[in-house]
């Protein structure tokens, strides 16, 4: 294929408003996510309630409602508890298959660059027979092999961007070799792999991990939507998109107060990593063609 | 371009030749027997083995694959284990609401891409500019199947507006204004995200060209931005929209399951899911084959027009 | 040919100051300057990169970007008309009476369009014509600019075209209006020296034939000295020196303009 399929918003090549406004940005960002990250790592600390815990009497309560002040939920749980509690899990879907695809990528990409053409040619054959397959595929395929879940959440993501990351790897060790100095090390003699540690992958890694930072958001994203779909984290426990499903019968009834702070919660989050993954694009990657 | 074009196609082949397998394989491996469920409990060990042969389902990795693979290219999907129906008699009446719906995403994609990436482009840096760019990164932070929710709960519910699920209402007998009227929501949701790709994209060849020479030329004639659109810009920006259209289709293609089932759309991914939970062997293998050739189908159409428009683009 | 210093000048700036907007607030790119050009005079303006010259020359042509340049002072006129605030007239003039060529011929055309739909449509355009009459002026003006197969080079696409023969049509999308300005920024700088002299002969003869004004913006001297009647020494967004051609180069007042001519390393004076 000639192109370059990619999942997300196509990052955006021109520096567009001030620079001041875009490190604002990252700065907004960069709050946020540390604000939900800390929600994760310390909901069981900080929620008012148990989350698993539903008071029949206090059943679709909206927000507001006396010491709730999310509300509640078809089961008379805490929205605000939930959220807090479901931070982790969307979290996790988020960010781990992205860094675990990575470090796959790296390898593949920097195999089939650096390494015999054939091999490489070989790599990248499978890559783009991958392609022909929607996420969304991989997701129902995992999930019959493997059962709904967390896990095969975290399996079937990371496999999906394995074929758009190793692209880019692949784009940029392409590149580095093309600049020549690759070749001027070899030729005063430095072994192949000091020259992939030493010379290569710095070079290749920086690129690569603008990219991925831009993953997480839609991956959180995504994955909520493989919750919603009942593939993903299974009840009572639940993520963010776990939380949209449940929070439909409440709508049904008239109350959106659920499905509207889980929404947002992923909206929120989604951009503050996408911001941060343009913010970390100007730092890293400053020559835009 | 003839040489291109039978280049790709034979490596289209190869990739379609590979999902099959992939395709093939998953099935094969996936827990859960067929046969037990079709016999129910009560069955025979005898019994079972019976019905094991004749579904050719004794014979080694290779055999089955191969028998397989030859039916398909035949244009038999084999029978849904449980409705003993065809498999493509489901799939393809669901495959075509899909496309129904896919296809009026990707119009709105378009139309809306294309619209606000010009607008942004031609004020690039202004308030517009910035305004439109925010809306569209909040809009591609947002997951589909929430929007689809709040779309359902605003004109469905609140103002009554629009239908809230399904595809057709039963008595509006066949009515091509109902049918759109259902479309409207289920397309709008599932066009968000490529709306912002397409919008960003557009914008940054727009400022591309704008940045060009000819353009400036053509604005040192005092010619008026309206003119240097149609004129300079248009042809200039055609081949990114097409490409970029094209993969947004794919993709559209792949994340529809959402949409479909917020809104209860009677596509193929229904059709897929409830295959799944019956352990459906025929149906799943051609429903994913089925998507997996409509993209591949697509990427090929996509570089064969890029290529038409662009002629150094064949090398 | 000597110009009557007190006919009204065709394009005559006064005093025009730019700036360039910042964070940290605005900086001056172009401090007073002031210039004039008389009806078939060719004024050459020179100076390194960043003194200001195609500033100057995108201030006449109203391209400066919005966003980030802003005219804060002085007054642009056109035949005693009004450049700067009259929106109306700027269009008028731009379209008919000032043209424009830039040093990249290939950057200068459109990429997927022939070069007859351009011409045609610049030709068009400029003069209100309908696109018959376009076809037939197309051919001649290309003819007058030296370009014999005139069939082939309306159906090429620019990339099909040499650096000269590109040149040619661009220019003669320029006059194709017999503007009475022809802006020309670096005009021989992307072309070997052959084509260069043919270049800017061909700007002579457009000069001397119909009367343009020509403005020539150039670092190389030697375009300076063969072609402009006058020269304007530019120099951190000030005209530090501006005089006869043949003055300015043999006896430069200002210390910049003498420091400029003497880098050159060897001026060959074509005359």
């Amino acid at each position: 294929m000639t192109m370059a399929p990619s999942p997300l918003p196509a990052p955006n090549r021109r520096p567009v408003f001030g620079a001041g406004f875009r490190l604002g940005r990252t700065a907004v960002a960069l709050v946020v996510i540390a604000f939900v990250v800390v929600a994760a790592l310390l909901a069981p600390w900080v929620a008012p309630f148990d989350p698993l815990y539903g008071d029949g009497a206090l059943r679709r309560l909206p927000p507001g409602t006396e010491g709730h002040l999310l509300g509640l939920d078809a089961q008379g749980r805490d929205v605000l508890s939930r959220l807090l509690w479901g931070a982790r899990p969307s979290l996790i879907a988020g960010i781990v298959p992205v860094a675990a695809a990575l470090a796959i990528s790296l390898v593949l990409g920097l195999l089939a660059g650096y390494t015999s053409s054939f091999l490489g040619g070989l790599i990248m054959r499978v890559i783009d027979a991958l392609f022909a397959f929607p996420m969304i595929l991989f997701a129902i395929a995992t999930v019959s092999l493997l059962g709904p879940g967390l896990t095969t959440i975290i399996v079937t993501i990371t496999i999906s961007l394995v074929p758009y990351m190793t692209r880019i790897v692949y784009g940029a060790v392409v590149g580095e070799i093309g600049k020549g100095y690759l070749e001027t090390a070899r030729l005063l003699g430095a072994s192949r792999s000091r020259i992939l540690f030493k010379e290569l992958l710095p070079n290749v890694v920086s690129p690569s991990i603008v990219y991925a930072t831009t993953l997480i958001g839609p991956m959180i994203g995504f994955s909520s939507g493989l919750s919603f779909l009942g593939l993903g984290i299974q009840p009572p426990n639940a993520d963010w998109g776990r939380m949209t499903v449940e929070g439909v019968e409440v709508f049904a009834q008239g109350a959106p107060h659920v499905v509207l702070a889980a929404g947002i919660a992923i909206i929120v989050t989604s951009l503050a990593f996408n911001w941060l993954g343009s913010g970390l694009r100007d730092i890293l990657d400053p020559q835009q063609g | 371009m003839i040489a291109f074009f039978l280049r790709r196609l034979t490596a289209a082949i190869l990739v379609l030749a590979a999902v099959t397998f992939v395709v093939f394989l998953i099935v094969y491996l996936s827990p859960g027997d067929p046969v037990k469920t079709l016999l129910g409990q009560s069955a025979t060990a005898e019994q079972i083995a019976d019905m094991r042969a004749r579904l050719g389902l004794d014979l080694p990795f290779h055999e089955q694959y191969g028998a397989w693979l030859w039916r398909v290219v035949h244009g038999d999907f084999g029978r849904s284990i449980s409705t003993q129906v065809p498999a493509m008699s489901i799939l393809l009446p669901a495959f075509g609401n899909t496309l129904i719906l896919a296809l009026s995403s990707l119009f709105l994609s378009l139309l809306f891409g294309v619209a606000i990436g010009v607008t942004s482009g031609f004020r690039a840096g202004r308030l517009l500019d910035k305004v439109l760019m925010f809306i569209t990164e909040v809009l591609a932070a947002t997951p589909v199947f929430w929007l689809g929710l709040i779309l359902i709960w605003i004109f469905a519910r609140e103002l009554g507006w629009l239908p809230s699920s399904g595809m057709r209402n039963m008595r509006a007998r066949g009515s091509n204004l109902d049918l759109l009227a259902h479309l409207v929501l289920p397309s709008i949701a599932a066009s968000v995200l490529a709306i912002s790709i397409i919008a960003r994209l557009v914008r940054g060849a727009v400022i591309d060209v704008l940045a060009s020479d000819y353009v400036k030329i053509a604005q040192a004639a005092g010619m008026s931005s309206f003119r240097i659109f149609r004129k300079q810009v248009w042809r200039n920006i055609l081949p990114p929209i097409v490409s970029v259209g094209g993969l947004q289709f794919g993709t559209l293609f792949g994340g529809v399951i959402f949409v479909e089932a917020v809104f209860a759309w009677p596509g193929i991914s229904a059709q897929l899911f409830n295959a799944i939970t019956a352990g459906d062997v025929a149906v799943i293998q051609a429903g994913v084959l089925m998507i997996a050739t409509t993209f591949v189908a697509i990427n090929l159409v996509v570089d064969m027009v890029l290529v038409w428009l662009n002629p150094r683009r064949a090398l | 040919m000597s110009t009557d210093p007190t006919a009204t000048p065709l394009l005559d700036i006064a005093g025009l100051s730019v700036e360039l907007l910042g964070r940290s607030g605005s900086r001056r790119i172009l401090d007073t300057i002031d210039l004039s050009v008389q009806p078939t005079d060719i004024l050459a303006i020179v100076g390194e990169s960043g003194s200001g010259k195609s500033v100057t020359v995108s201030a006449v042509l109203g391209l400066l970007p919005a966003n980030i340049m802003r005219v804060s002072a002085g007054s642009m006129r056109f035949d005693a008309e009004d450049l700067l605030h009259s929106r109306d007239t700027r269009r008028r003039v731009l379209r008919k009476d000032i043209a424009f060529i830039t040093q990249n011929s290939l950057t200068s055309l459109n990429p997927v369009h022939t070069i007859g739909s351009q011409l045609l449509d610049m030709i068009a355009f400029r003069n209100g014509v309908g696109r018959r009459q376009a076809l037939v002026d197309a051919g001649e003006w290309l003819v007058k600019v030296g370009i014999a197969d005139v069939e082939r080079v309306l159906s090429s696409y620019p990339h099909n075209l040499s650096g000269g023969m590109r040149q040619r049509v661009v220019i003669a999308m320029a006059i194709s209006s017999r503007p009475r300005l022809l802006i020309a920024d670096e005009p021989t700088t992307a072309l070997d020296t052959i084509t260069q002299l043919q270049v800017l002969n061909l700007l002579r003869d457009i000069n001397t034939e119909f009367g343009t004004a020509i403005i020539v913006i150039t670092h190389d001297f030697g375009v300076v000295s063969y072609l402009s009647k006058r020269v304007a020494v530019m120099h951190r967004g000030r005209i530090v020196e501006e005089g006869p051609t043949r003055r300015v180069l043999e006896a430069p007042k200002e210390a910049y303009s003498r420091s400029l001519i003497a880098a050159v390393p060897q001026l060959d004076l074509i005359s």
